[in-house]
């Protein structure tokens, strides 16, 4: 008995390592999608950013093939040097969480007064060109676009794009911008570019407190209320106001004050997309010494 | 039963849970939150103007009081003070309220304004402002009455309040250093006892150089100096009174004492006492002269230096095979090993704000001087030469002095020492100026303000 099953277990696992290293062929052609998916966050905004024409193009051809595995590694040939990375994009899209997104990022480019004035002019030709799918791929490329508030070029091409929108799903919302406030839960996130952009202007700003004795006491939430330009529509709130002027708590009040005096001196911030003003025109800065001190 | 019993329970935790996540929900996206974790370390950009003085005579005391202040300042390396040809808003049109856009314009983020005027009795009336360029409003305004030929020490006061109004920290600049002055020649060496204002100003001597001095240590009354000294070939404690420049010796012992230190309430002496080649600690009270051990091991203990709450004292021994740093007790029991990198460890000094202490490290031919949390964690070296030694701290537990060698060529020439200070960043490293060659620096505490002052 015991020899029996040792025999056949051995065999058994001989057999699983002859298949693991039978498979290197299959596994190579397997690998692409496993890495293509970490690429997709980051690279959305950033490529997208770029390369506004030649992706009309994939999304058709990818339309297509769609699920299995094979057709990613024929895609990448075809595409000219600069997208390989955009092709598997799409692929984890379709896939798995962005249909949501694509959902919330539409009304984006309706509430955007500026670009309809191009839109008019645009807009009867790309109506007609490309199904419904790529069309909704192309939407959130272009809204991204939109936001990191590109060349004018490039409006000009999405533009004709949110009109499509209109003809699949939601009329109304796009006809009457300042309807943002009735749908507040729905607007469009804020993306992670957009985040990053604010928090790249503050930090250029902010000298941080050195030589606090114990930095880890010494995050400061700061509000502020923004008007649509960017600038501050009153003073920078710390919201622990009690704590500055408490005695002992010299060291929390210099942090306060050093967090407010970035914040003036950043003031008016730029690049803010002002189709989601509803989302940055109260924000809570959390000024957060710790990493650079080493506390 | 059970079941039917839990059921509507657990059904209302799930609304409850739904409901209490909808909320959090709602508020989480109500505002939009973001982390500012980075940041410029550099020195904020301050501006101080000359101080408007009331004639010719003020004008030039107010000038050089500005040349201290932002000496001062910059020092610290936490403050860049702007060139004065970038003002656009001229010092003598200031007056009450300054204009805080032509301030911003260069780039301030504080103003300091002052005047300086003669009262009828002969004293400086010195009054000062500090500003928030951005808050556009008075952060701190003090005025000052003084000897005439008092106004440096009425400059670092003001160096102090400003450095305090705008780090939260304690300022250390109305503070003296006492270091050990050498001069002569290598094998006829004078050493005398020396003390200085912070940043090097009014030199003096305070021993003639006749008896070798060693490890001055201030009291933190700042009236008294604890110091080695030999005195017929053998090493003694001393106390020196800087206002009377009366000596006397800290009790006779069989032994040699040495590596004296203040407790941080002035009322007795921490040292090593060294008997038939053994060295240990003892405390002695300054009041009742009573000797306390606090080691008793066969092993080299010295450089004792007591925590600020008088709780703990650090120490190096070799107990353990090499030199390392030690913390125990104030009364001598749970004695701990708190040094663990390579190399040796030696001269531990207790922060004054507690948080850290301060060594000089020895590996492989190198020293560095360095800190370490008082449980040893956190270990960072800020220093490192070819000898670096004898660390102290400001008052506020921000910088280090130490004094550092230069080796000698071959023939003997281009060595000594110098005192130089480093703050915890370890970026800010600056030599201190001294007349001649400098070693065993002794930091004082803030120099307390005479009443009414």
């Amino acid at each position: 008995m015991g020899r029996g099953t040792l025999f056949s277990a051995v065999l058994h696992f001989v057999v699983i390592l002859l298949t693991i290293f039978g498979l290197p062929l299959f596994s190579n052609q397997w690998e692409p999608p496993a890495e293509a998916i970490p690429v997709e966050l980051a690279p959305v905004s950033e490529m997208t950013n770029i390369p506004v024409r030649p992706e009309p193009k994939k999304p058709v051809e990818k339309a297509e093939p769609k699920a299995p595995a094979k057709p990613e590694p024929e895609k990448p040939k075809p595409a000219p040097p600069p997208p390989p990375p955009p092709a598997p994009e799409p692929l984890p899209d379709e896939a798995v969480p962005l249909p949501k997104e694509k959902v919330e990022e539409k009304p984006e480019p309706k509430p955007e007064a500026a670009p309809e004035r191009v839109v008019k002019l645009d807009g009867p030709r790309p109506r007609v060109k490309p199904k419904p799918q790529p069309e909704e791929k192309q939407e959130e490329k272009l809204d991204l676009n939109k936001i990191s508030a590109l060349l004018s070029k490039e409006l000009k091409d999405p533009s004709p794009k949110t009109e499509e929108v209109k003809e699949t799903p939601e009329d109304a919302p796009q006809d009457l911008p300042p309807t943002q406030a009735t749908r507040p839960t729905t607007s469009a996130q804020m993306t992670l570019s957009e985040i990053d952009s604010i928090r790249a202007q503050i930090e250029q700003c902010w000298i941080v407190p050195a030589g606090a004795r114990y930095a880890e006491n010494l995050v400061v939430g700061v509000r502020i209320f923004l008007r649509p330009d960017g600038g501050l529509a009153q003073p920078p709130q710390v919201v622990d106001t009690l704590r500055m002027g408490m005695p002992g708590e010299e060291a929390y009040r210099t942090a306060a004050e050093s967090a407010v005096r970035a914040i003036m001196k950043c003031e008016p911030f730029q690049n803010l997309p002002v189709d989601k003003y509803e989302r940055w025109q109260e924000i809570e800065l959390n000024f957060d010494p710790r990493s650079m001190l080493g506390g | 039963m059970i079941k039917t019993y839990l059921r509507p329970l657990t059904r209302l935790i799930v609304v409850i849970a739904a409901i209490l996540c909808a909320a959090g929900w709602r508020g989480a996206q109500a505002q939009l939150r973001i982390d500012i974790t980075q940041g410029n370390v550099e020195p904020m950009p301050i501006a101080i103007p000359v101080f408007n003085g009331a004639g010719p005579r003020e004008t030039v005391v107010g000038t050089e009081m500005v040349g201290v202040i932002s000496g001062n300042l910059s020092r610290s390396g936490l403050f860049r003070p702007l060139d004065p040809k970038s003002f656009i808003q001229k010092p003598d049109a200031i007056g009450a309220m300054p204009r805080f856009g032509d301030w911003r314009l260069i780039n301030a983020q504080a103003l300091v304004t002052g005047a300086v005027t003669t009262e009828p009795d002969g004293r400086l009336r010195v009054e000062f402002r500090l500003w928030d360029v951005f808050g556009e409003q008075q952060m701190e305004g003090r005025v000052f009455f003084t000897r005439a030929d008092n106004w440096r020490r009425v400059a670092h006061l003001i160096s102090d309040k400003i450095y305090e109004r705008l780090t939260g920290e304690s300022g250390y600049f109305d503070t003296r250093i006492v270091f050990v002055s050498e001069s002569g020649t290598k094998a006829a060496r004078v050493k005398r006892l020396a003390i200085m204002d912070q940043d090097g100003a009014n030199q003096r001597f305070l021993t003639s150089g006749r008896h070798l001095v060693l490890t001055p240590r201030f009291s933190p009354t700042t009236h008294q100096i604890t110091y080695l000294s030999y005195f017929n070939d053998r090493p003694r404690v001393y106390i020196y009174d800087i206002n009377t420049g009366q000596q006397e010796v800290l009790g006779d012992f069989p032994g040699m004492t040495f590596a004296p230190r203040f407790s941080p309430t002035g009322d007795s002496v921490v040292m090593s006492l060294a008997r038939n080649g053994n060295s240990d600690i003892y405390v002695m009270n300054l009041r009742s002269r009573a000797v306390v051990r606090l080691t008793d091991s066969p092993s080299i203990d010295t450089s004792p230096s007591f925590s600020p709450d008088n709780q703990y004292v650090t120490f190096n021994s070799d107990r353990g095979g090499t030199q390392q740093i030690y913390v125990m007790r104030g009364s001598g029991a749970d004695v701990k090993r708190i040094s663990f990198g390579d190399g040796r460890y030696a001269t531990p000094v207790w922060s004054p704000r507690g948080d850290l202490i301060a060594f000089t490290k020895i590996y492989k031919g190198r020293f560095y001087i360095g800190v370490m949390r008082p449980d040893g964690s956190g270990e960072r070296l800020l220093t490192e030469s070819f000898l670096d030694e004898g660390p102290t701290w400001s008052p506020n537990g921000r910088v280090l002095m130490f004094f550092r060698e230069r080796p000698s060529d071959s023939r003997g020439l281009g060595g000594g020492s110098r005192l130089h200070s480093v703050d915890l960043t370890g970026y800010n490293e600056r030599e201190v100026p001294t007349l001649g060659d400098a070693s065993d620096p002794a930091w004082s505490p803030l120099i307390p303000l005479p009443e009414g002052g």
